[in-house]
């Protein structure tokens, strides 16, 4: 189980996430919902350790996670929102030396490996640099290195971004299946029907800030909306859809 | 030197080693990469150029003080290497000139020092002898330091305050902590 305390982060002075509390469970997929700047990336960020929450507390089962660093560490898996690789490496290189940072024993690694590029269909350009690859691509180099070392907890920052229709269904599917197996995975997305379906209960983010953290379900029937997207809107959006459009469309017609 | 600098956030989230396993790691690198290419190629010339006593003499000199100054260089470097931002203004290329002075003297006198001492075995033995005190000295204060309770791999290098870098911090009364603690206590 994760969960987050209180949490908030200050750029100079300025909060960027305000007193985040939640918790996501094992075998629960929990997904992770604000607008642009909401302070998604900030809080998963923190949770990696990446950023250094200014207030709060991140605890994974029951310990806080700074006291056995290395240790939370081994059990994490992570998804960035921007797929930030060494690009003068190939892809088989890249997931190598993240199994080589992971002390995964070599031969195992190397079959792993071979497997994960099959699997996502990287396979024929695993010799080709990094820096060739299209967003996709990169983007499941991103996702076979997060899962090498079999995480117990999987944060997923947009991990749909650039992924075709099959293999967002393939991480759609691997999604529950790794859940249904126990672990926690905590996954921001943008895409609400997708959150929709995968997730067991959301936490919504908006000006830093959580303004719902239940189940799906719960959420329709409290605020007797029928899909998530209205209770997004509802929660999130500050912005009158329809006039915003109206004043585009007015704009492109001059 | 950092390379590709916004890809480090692996390094920082799958890296299990720690500041001593890094620092060993880097020891390894600079010794196989920089020392042992240089010291045999010189080597090669040396036993070419002189007689096999002077030249293995010589090398046995070249080898301690190789080492002293790689270790001195590894010195409190908390890094891995190319992973870590660069702050060019930390190089001081106003002090290059006087530098280059320093080093012309010092090889001056060094290869003065080493031609009598290759001459004197008593003089040969203290200086070798010193050489080697002074690398395994460096090389045990590197190690102690990276294996203290307070060293922490650093990915960002904190910028000076302006303070130090206007050279005002001695100005008025207000004492500045250490810039070394500084970052010390920011570093992921």
């Amino acid at each position: 189980m994760l969960e987050l305390r209180h949490v908030t982060k200050r750029f100079s002075g300025i909060p960027a996430v305000q007193d985040v509390s939640f918790t996501a469970r094992a075998g629960e997929i929990t997904g992770y919902l604000g607008p642009n700047g909401s302070g998604k990336s900030t809080t998963l960020k923190m949770i990696t350790g990446l950023i250094e929450p200014s207030d709060g507390a991140i605890l994974f089962r029951g310990e806080p996670v700074r006291r056995d660093w290395i240790a939370f560490k081994q059990r994490l898996g992570y998804v960035p929102e921007e797929p930030h690789l060494y690009s003068h490496l190939t892809g088989l290189e890249y997931l190598e030396m993240v199994g080589q940072l992971r002390g995964l024993p070599q031969r195992p690694l190397a079959q792993k490996i071979d497997g994960f590029l099959r699997l996502l269909s990287l396979h024929p350009d695993r010799y080709v640099a990094i820096s060739s690859y299209s967003k996709g691509m990169r983007q499941k180099i991103l996702l076979a290195a997060a899962l090498l070392h079999n995480p117990d907890l999987l944060l997923l920052d947009e991990p749909f971004s650039g992924l075709d229709v099959n293999s967002a269904l393939v991480l759609r599917s691997l999604i529950r299946e790794l859940a249904t197996r126990g672990k926690v995975v905590l996954f921001s997305s943008h895409e609400l029907d997708t959150v929709e379906r995968v997730s067991s209960r959301v936490v919504i983010l908006h000006k830093g800030r959580v303004v719902a953290n239940d189940s799906i379900q719960q959420l329709r029937s409290l605020m007797s909306l029928p899909t998530l997207e209205d209770i997004f809107s509802q929660l999130a959006v500050e912005q009158d859809t329809e006039a915003v459009t109206r004043q585009i469309v007015e704009l492109i017609e001059g | 030197m950092p390379l590709e600098l916004r890809a480090n956030w692996i390094f920082r989230i799958a890296s299990h080693a720690s500041t001593e396993a890094c620092v060993a790691a880097s020891r390894r690198s600079l010794y196989t990469l920089a020392l042992l290419p240089v010291w045999t190629a010189a080597g090669t010339l040396f036993f070419w150029l002189w007689s096999r006593q002077i030249a293995s003499e010589h090398l046995m000199l070249l080898a301690a003080l190789g080492i002293g100054i790689a270790e001195l260089s590894l010195s409190g470097f908390h890094k891995i290497p190319f992973t870590c931002s660069y702050l060019p203004g930390k190089l001081r290329f106003n002090m290059a000139i006087v530098y280059l002075v320093l080093f012309l003297l010092s090889v001056t006198w060094g290869a003065q020092l080493e031609m009598r001492a290759l001459c004197e075995p008593v003089l040969y033995a203290t200086v070798l002898g010193t050489l080697i005190a002074a690398a395994a000295g460096a090389c045990w204060r590197t190690t102690a330091q990276a294996g203290s309770a307070e060293a922490v791999l650093r990915f960002e290098e904190v910028p000076e305050p302006a303070t130090y870098a206007l050279n005002l911090h001695r100005d008025g009364v207000t004492r500045l902590p250490a810039v070394s603690s500084a970052i010390g206590q920011s570093a992921p």
